[in-house]
């Protein structure tokens, strides 16, 4: 009996379609596995499933009949809870009195021990009575889970579950699974990883670019075919010969340990060296670590322990604009909330990282700072009328090119830091930042960029670094790797 | 079968000429609404109307009432930008306003009461930026170490600012000599100023502000703020300093209103000298779009509502209070003003 089943769905975002005509199916007392990439649209259908978004077009059927989720809490209603990649859990609440508040029930005597008896009967073991602010985070991942189990749902979505978790608890997850699907509910599982699918799905589907690509029964498919599926084209890219002539260290980053917003430890003892004149890739899955590892070198995060030198000069600890001014630029992928001040104008998004260099003593701004401005745009191909325009009113690909022209033409960089630098980017764009980046890798900088996006890793690295639970895996050449072997390590 | 549907959309991009347009027809449609009002009082509009321009600008001494109201207003209005701007949410002008006016009295009455002009009224300057500005220090400073919302502790500040003033009107400094009202010992004569004097100290501070606040560093710092702390961080802008500095510099404007009324009117305190200001103040920012240089406009306009009150109330026989009420559908036209340059309304056929 088909517990859940999606029709054609299809959601549109701006310009990109996320999801094209896609069906989903599940069965009672089985687990269904969602596999892709980064941005294949798994995020977004289970925000359809969970309600928190409407598709634009496509029917969703509970138990065969046809339903609209309004809201999540909608969803929840009908039996459908998700488990979130990030906890988000009212923090002045006690265990007890979250728990009762997500059921909608008034706290009694009765509903204590109904909670305590569910999750002792999955091997849960939080306090209930400790206020949720003095929670460990990984204690708070088990109230999020808690909170699914309390629920009497029929339909489960874990959401990248295990990077939650950690190696130690997801043994204790694979047994909640399993106890979920004798109870006769079902379970959506995300992730990327095929290692996962084999240990705990019955049946796989696998999302590309927003298209279903197959659904087959676990002992129907191999992990070459998941792998085809998942990558496609992209598993055919090699890497040509790399004429990097390298000298001296740019970035040194000597036993790295860095904590995530939520506490957990992201990055654990991590030691690498760029040298001027080479690119280095560190490809990852969304949540390796790999954005605190960098946050932390170019200053937005302060290690737990270890030492980052730039040029042999120890900068641990310091902040943005020190490491600034030592000649490190930064390219983050949260373009609107990091990238750029969205509300001010280009102009001032242009001289905001570099306010010490256009500035008089007194801090009143430099006569010829238009000029300097309108030429570094003309190296990212923008025309000077953007200059009073807010950053909020331009495109993706517009708003990256302003990024790329601060960071790395209104002032000497020698160390070049960038954090999935293509994401979403149109076509154009994406061939101007990789023209420009080994430009620059030629002319003697050292860069480091991180990547989830396996044809980039290919691409660009002359050493190619796979990073997983805040460790590197393992090191490539750049010019010998081929996307097969990434993407074999990257979906362990 | 169709359907039309009233439909609420987000606005692509406004022109600054739409904004002046969308404002001025909203304090239109703000004084259309107070005339209606004045029907149901049973009163006149159209008399209701012209006593208003008469004795806010029509007359000589009417606009000089208003000039003289002018300069508080604008200063607590200076204040509201300079904190809105790196959305710090000072809204206790009223309350800077008062403690400025009490250290000023302090400096000008028992500390240095025998200081020479002109560096008299430096000293009056300094002491109530000085009180003013620590007042909301401490909002800024309970901003960063414990994270409490300055929009509240600004507020209630005013409440201990208003405490404050009842005690050395009644106590500390009272005057003995006037029986019956309480009210303090006076400014030393060469602290007294004249409407022009305080008029012309005011358009300083002004230019001084726009100076630092759209030609230096410091105002694109104020901005940075305001679009969060990361970016903040990430622009080498230290958010804690930034807090501190621009809500001293807030407080210390709102201060220097108050020890400008002060020395431009009586010269001591009295316990009522609080008038709302302060408040009017703040609804004069938003009305001037958090631009310095509009800011004389759009004070002008609240202080006309300031200086009528009286000539309404003798001529028309309403209450007093009707300013209020009026000051409150000017706040209404600005927020109409936000509403429409970020939104339009569109009916949609289904």
């Amino acid at each position: 009996m088909k517990l859940l089943e999606l029709r054609g769905i299809t959601k549109r975002f701006a310009h990109t379609v996320a999801l094209d005509n896609v069906d989903f199916d599940l069965l009672k007392g089985e687990v269904h596995a969602l596999l892709g990439e980064n941005g294949a649209g798994k995020t977004t259908l289970v925000s359809i499933i969970s309600g928190v978004y409407q598709p634009d077009s496509g029917q969703i059927l509970l138990e065969g009949k046809p339903v609209t989720l309004k809201s999540p809490r909608d969803a929840y209603r009908r039996g459908i809870v998700l488990v979130p990649q990030h906890p988000a859990l009212p923090e002045s609440l006690t265990v007890y009195e979250a728990l009762a508040l997500f059921l909608d029930k008034s706290p009694s005597r009765k509903l204590k021990t109904f909670i305590e008896e569910r999750l002792r009967k999955f091997g849960i073991e939080v306090d209930l009575d400790k206020r949720i602010s003095l929670l460990t985070p990984y204690e708070k991942v088990k109230v999020e889970i808690a909170k699914a189990l309390v629920a009497d749902a029929k339909i489960y979505i874990f959401d990248e579950a295990t990077s939650l978790l950690g190696h130690g608890d997801r043994e204790l997850l694979y047994k909640i699974i399993r106890t979920l699907c004798a109870e006769g509910r079902g379970v959506i599982y995300i992730t990327h990883r095929i290692d996962e699918v084999f240990n705990i799905a019955d049946r796989v589907t696998v999302l590309r670019k927003g298209r279903k690509v197959l659904t087959r029964r676990i002992n129907e498919v191999t992990r070459e075919e998941l792998l085809e599926a998942m990558f496609g084209k992209k598993l055919e890219e090699y890497a040509g010969p790399r004429s990097a002539s390298t000298h001296g260290e740019g970035l040194a980053v000597e036993n790295l340990t860095v904590q995530d917003d939520y506490g957990r430890l992201a990055v654990r003892n991590v030691t690498l060296s760029v040298k001027y004149g080479e690119i280095v890739t560190i490809l990852a899955a969304p949540g390796a670590g790999h954005r605190e590892f960098l946050e932390a070198i170019v200053g937005l995060r302060k290690p737990v322990s270890g030492r980052v030198k730039v040029n042999g000069i120890d900068v641990t600890g310091r902040d943005p604009s020190f490491i600034r001014r030592m000649g490190v630029a930064y390219i983050p992928d949260d373009r609107l909330g990091l990238g750029v001040a969205p509300g001010l104008a280009v102009k001032w998004n242009l001289v905001m990282r570099d306010l010490d260099k256009f500035t008089t003593k007194v801090g009143t701004f430099h006569k010829f700072l238009n000029d300097a401005l309108v030429k570094v745009l003309e190296k990212v191909g923008l025309a000077p009328d953007v200059l009073p325009v807010p950053c909020a009113e331009l495109s993706g690909g517009q708003i990256q090119r302003i990024i790329t022209a601060r960071e790395l033409f209104l002032r000497e960089v020698k160390v070049i830091v960038a954090l999935n630098p293509f994401y979403g980017l149109d076509y154009e764009t994406t061939s101007l930042l990789r023209k420009t980046l080994i430009d620059l890798r030629n002319s003697g900088c050292a860069i480091l960029v991180a990547t989830e996006d396996i044809e980039e890793a290919v691409k660009l690295g002359d050493r190619i670094l796979v990073m997983r639970e805040g460790k590197i895996l393992k090191e490539f050449s750049g010019s010998t790797v081929s996307a097969r072997e990434l993407a074999k390590v990257l979906t362990l | 079968m169709t359907r039309i549907r009233i439909r609420i959309v987000r606005r692509e991009r406004t022109t600054r000429g739409f904004h002046l347009l969308l404002t001025v027809l909203s304090l239109i449609g703000a004084f259309l609404i107070a005339g209606v009002l004045m029907i149901f009082l049973g009163v006149n509009p159209l008399a209701f109307y012209s006593i208003f321009l008469q004795s806010s600008i029509l007359t000589t001494w009417g606009l000089q009432i208003t000039l003289s109201y002018l300069v508080p207003i604008l200063l607590c209005c200076l204040s509201a930008i300079v904190s809105y701007r790196a959305a710090l949410w000072n809204i206790g002008q009223e309350g800077q306003y008062i403690i400025g006016a009490m250290t000023a009295l302090a400096a000008g009455a028992f500390l240095f009461p025998n200081v020479p002009p002109p560096l008299s009224y430096i000293i009056l300057v300094l002491a109530g930026a000085a009180g003013g500005g620590v007042w909301a220090l401490i909002c800024g400073l309970l901003r960063i170490v414990s994270e409490i919302n300055e929009a509240v502790t600004t507020l209630l500040m005013y409440y201990v600012a208003l405490q404050l003033l009842n005690y050395v009107c009644r106590v500390a400094w009272r005057n003995p000599a006037f029986v019956g009202h309480p009210e303090t010992y006076s400014l030393a004569p060469q602290y007294m100023l004249s409407f022009g004097g305080s008029l012309a100290i005011a358009i300083a501070v002004l230019v001084i502000t726009w100076f630092l606040i759209d030609r230096t560093k410091l105002g694109l710092e104020l901005d940075l703020l305001s679009e969060g702390f990361r970016v903040a961080q990430y622009s080498g802008v230290k958010p804690s300093r930034v807090i501190l500095w621009s809500m001293f510099f807030s407080g210390a404007l709102a201060g220097i209103s108050g020890a400008l009324y002060l020395a431009s009117t009586s010269g001591f305190l009295q316990p009522e000298f609080s008038v709302g200001y302060g408040f009017a103040g703040i609804i004069a920012a938003w009305l001037c779009d958090l631009k310095v240089l509009y800011a004389p406009l759009a004070s002008f306009l609240l202080a006309m509502m300031y200086s009528s009150g009286h000539a309404l109330q003798a001529c028309l026989h309403v209450s007093i209070d009707i300013i209020d009420a009026i000051e409150g559908l000017i706040l209404m036209a600005v927020l109409t003003v936000h509403f429409f340059t970020r939104y339009k309304i569109v009916l949609v056929r289904q």
